[in-house]
């Protein structure tokens, strides 16, 4: 079920009603028949692929605290083997054996291998994740097995967070299950608020800017420099309404049923750095791969060649994990080698002592925001773009051979407006940069007359600007 | 028995402010959502002319929306004219619009423009659902009983009933503002990239002519009509680029002779064609159907002339 359909807030109120009506010993199982509900709308069949590696993470985190030594470490082999393997036999299959066949291929072989025609399960990297984080946590130590199966089988099919996360931690989210909600009308607004906000990203924003870039990246040859480099622009934006919106859209959901789910995204276009920007740009993905794949190679207290090493492994690990693709295994690797020039431009900055002398001045700081979503913007173009041969030519004629030449899209009014959501869009983030204007929860200093008239326009831009799609970006990961 | 959301609701201190914030910020919402759309649908009624009865009533899509300055056949034939031509309208969405335009003035126009092109009769590359065209018109009753029964389901028309600012889209707030602004230029600057459409026709991306019977029915339903509100009808043939139409000349034969034979049966109705001679000129074109500026100020000439006579005939009546 899609956030942005009807059907959703007909469902969601439904959830809600029934899961403070019922008697705390039914909620769990309540939740659990409607997240159920929630993922069959998509393929109904593909819930006995999460049902399988339910069943195998729940006896493994039980057998991981029941036994000691090596036996532990089998059985927690067996559950990241387990996750690993549905993932990448959906996910890589298709990729490795399009690879195979190029090789075979330039040597005048045909690889006999057919490829696999079917769709990727919905959400499947974000659960698959999410289990694994549970099994690892349970050999660590940091978490208690789960005994109940079916508290266990919430865990990672909680709807607000099954397709697109937050991906959760056991630590944060399995005791919840536990805790009774109070219904409060405070908690039923703050989170509605939210819901109105990711939705308006998702479907005036994001969806209004996927009509523009959609045209220009599913032919860029046809087009000129400003208008690919607009494109690319409007798709910077795009992905971050688009997944930014669906986590508030989760978080809101959850936060009306009592539940907190992690903050998934904090201004990730007004970071000053490339770090920065990883810390602020699906924190649940950065963390989850610091967690459990940057620290246990060692993280920096490694020698410097190993620790290059690391850096790479994890940023293309990430892009790798978006998509099966060379195109995601590239943004990963840029954003890999941002790190590492940022990393030895700020040795440099230390030495000669540039930081101290211009580290603190507001021009610096404006351009270090420019600078890092200039260069975030160029990656983007590998993420968006369907082969590396399209994303080298955007990447080189977006910057060269400027031209005044621009696609207009449907309407140049449409554009115009497309520009104007993005200029919006930068002066509320301003504001919540600033503290005036609340982030998730936090409360906001803007006066009420203002506020309620930003809900009221919310409300009445999503009615009138908001443009109906059938997805979410961040769904086919 | 005690309920858990009820005793939630009793403990709940701060339940009563926080309701009584919900139904004001409703009522709120209410007046702002009204206050919107009541400015909304001024602006377009303003654009398409139909805030008064007019003397000329054009109806028809972007190609005549493009083709004709509506300012100019005013300030030329001395006459007020409603420009209402939306994007993508179909033969169908075109007798509403005429059915709406009469049900909202008493007085009936001398003349009508009804555009037409070889694509009159096809579907394909058209509206479809067309009744959303016409939500931001749902305060009139019979508009409202068509959206009404076209409708796909009760949330798609109380939805829009209730909450009046979702009648309008991006395209119609532009409308809005030009009809505030009295701006109804051609905004379409540019010369036909004859390269891109070789390439497209070539690759056979290029809108086929189709004859639909259920599209010729719906043109005989608007003459029918408009023969009964005695007035008369000019079907106006605005140019469209020869390429498009060299690429499928039977078709084109067919789907002009068509629109004739239907034509010849209503004596209040005569053709105009203005194709001949721009069709061949591409500083004339924005794309292959939509003419530029420069384009439109030659149309609206040549249409203009034409007018006068018919307007003349018309004030001696």
């Amino acid at each position: 079920m899609l956030f942005n359909s009807i059907a959703y807030f007909v469902f969601l109120p439904l959830v809600v009603l029934l899961y403070f009506l019922l008697p705390q010993q039914w909620r769990n199982i309540m939740l659990l028949a409607a997240s159920c509900y929630f993922y069959m709308v998509f393929i109904p069949v593909y819930v006995l692929i999460l049902g399988f590696t339910i069943v195998i993470d729940y006896y493994a985190g039980i057998y991981l605290e029941k036994f000691q030594g090596d036996r532990r470490r089998y059985f927690l082999i067996l559950s990241i083997v387990a996750n690993v393997s549905v993932l990448a036999f959906f996910k890589y299959y298709n990729f490795v054996n399009n690879n195979i066949s190029v090789f075979l291929a330039s040597f005048g072989y045909i690889n006999p291998v057919p490829d696999l025609g079917i769709a990727l399960p919905i959400g499947l990297s974000f659960h698959t994740f999410q289990a694994m984080s549970y099994t690892i946590e349970v050999y660590r130590g940091n978490q208690k097995a789960e005994h109940n199966f079916l508290t266990y089988a919430l865990y990672v099919m909680f709807f607000p967070q099954l397709v697109a996360g937050p991906i959760e931690r056991p630590q944060n989210m399995l005791h919840q299950f536990y805790e009774k909600h109070h219904f409060t009308l405070d908690r039923l607004i703050t989170g509605s608020k939210l819901i109105l906000w990711g939705l308006f990203k998702k479907v005036v924003i994001a969806d209004r800017l996927a009509a523009y870039t959609d045209v220009v990246y599913s032919n860029p040859h046809q087009f000129g420099s400003s208008t690919l480099l607009l494109a690319t622009f409007f798709f910077t934006f795009q992905i971050y309404c688009d997944f930014s919106g669906y986590s508030d859209i989760a978080i809101g959901s959850a936060h009306i049923l009592g539940f907190r789910l992690m903050q998934n995204f904090n201004l990730p276009y007004l970071s000053r750095s490339i770090s920065d920007f990883w810390k602020r740009w699906h924190i649940s993905l950065s963390t989850w791969f610091s967690d459990y794949v940057y620290k246990p190679m060692g993280g920096n207290r490694v020698p410097r060649y190993r620790w290059v090493f690391n850096i790479f492994t994890v940023f293309l690990l990430s892009g790798l994990w978006h998509g099966a693709n060379w195109t995601y295994v590239i943004w990963g690797g840029l954003h890999g080698a941002y790190y590492l020039v940022e990393y030895t431009a700020a040795i440099i900055g230390r030495k000669t002592g540039l930081d101290k002398r211009i580290g603190s001045s507001i021009v610096w700081k404006i351009f270090q925001t420019m600078y890092v979503f200039v260069i975030v913007l160029v990656a983007w173009v590998f993420f968006r773009a369907s082969s590396v041969d399209d994303a080298m030519y955007i990447v080189t004629h977006m910057l060269t051979g400027f031209t005044l030449q621009l696609y207009t899209g449907s309407s140049a009014f449409e554009t115009v407006v497309s520009l104007a959501l993005i200029l919006l869009l930068f002066v509320v983030q301003l504001f919540q940069y600033k503290g005036i204007a609340g982030i998730y929860f936090f409360p906001s200093r803007i006066p009420w007359l203002f506020r309620w008239t930003g809900y009221a326009f919310t409300i009445i831009l999503i009615g009138m600007l908001g443009v109906s799609s059938e997805k979410f970006i961040y769904f086919q990961f | 028995m005690k309920n858990d959301l009820f005793e939630d609701i009793k403990s709940d201190r701060s339940f009563t402010g926080n309701l009584g914030r919900i139904l004001l910020f409703l009522v709120f919402l209410l007046v702002l959502d009204y206050t919107v759309s009541f400015f909304l649908e001024k602006g377009i009624t303003r654009y398409y002319g139909l805030e008064n009865d007019a003397d000329i009533v054009l109806v028809g899509h972007s190609h005549l929306m493009l083709a004709l300055d509506k300012e100019t056949i005013e300030r030329k034939l001395g006459v007020r004219v409603a420009k209402y031509t939306r994007p993508g309208v179909n033969v169908h969405d075109r007798y509403i619009m005429f059915q709406h335009y009469f049900s909202g003035h008493n007085k009936s126009p001398g003349i009508v423009v009804y555009s037409i092109d070889p694509w009159l009769f096809t579907s394909e590359g058209l509206s479809a659902n067309s009744y959303k065209l016409f939500y931001p018109f749902m305060d009139n009753p019979w508009v409202d009983r068509y959206v009404h029964a076209e409708a796909k389901d009760l949330f798609d028309y109380f939805g829009h009933k209730f909450f009046r600012s979702s009648r309008f889209d991006v395209l119609l707030v532009n409308a809005a503002f030009r009809g505030y602004l009295g701006n109804w230029s051609n905004l379409k600057f540019g010369e036909l990239d004859r390269a891109a459409l070789k390439r497209e026709i070539d690759s056979g991306e290029y809108r086929k002519i189709t004859i639909e019977q259920e599209n010729i029915r719906w043109f005989e339903k608007t003459l029918d009509f408009l023969a009964e509100k005695k007035v008369t009808v000019i079907l106006l043939n605005t140019p469209i680029y020869h390429l498009l139409t060299d690429i499928q000349p039977e078709k084109y034969a067919a789907a002009m002779g068509a629109i004739r034979m239907t034509a010849a049966r209503y004596p209040n109705v005569r053709i105009v064609d203005i194709s001949q001679g721009l069709s061949s000129q591409p500083r004339y074109f924005f794309d292959a159907v939509h003419m530029n500026p420069e384009g439109q100020r030659t149309v609206t000439g040549i249409f203009a002339r034409t007018l006068d006579s018919l307007v003349d005939h018309h004030q001696a009546d």
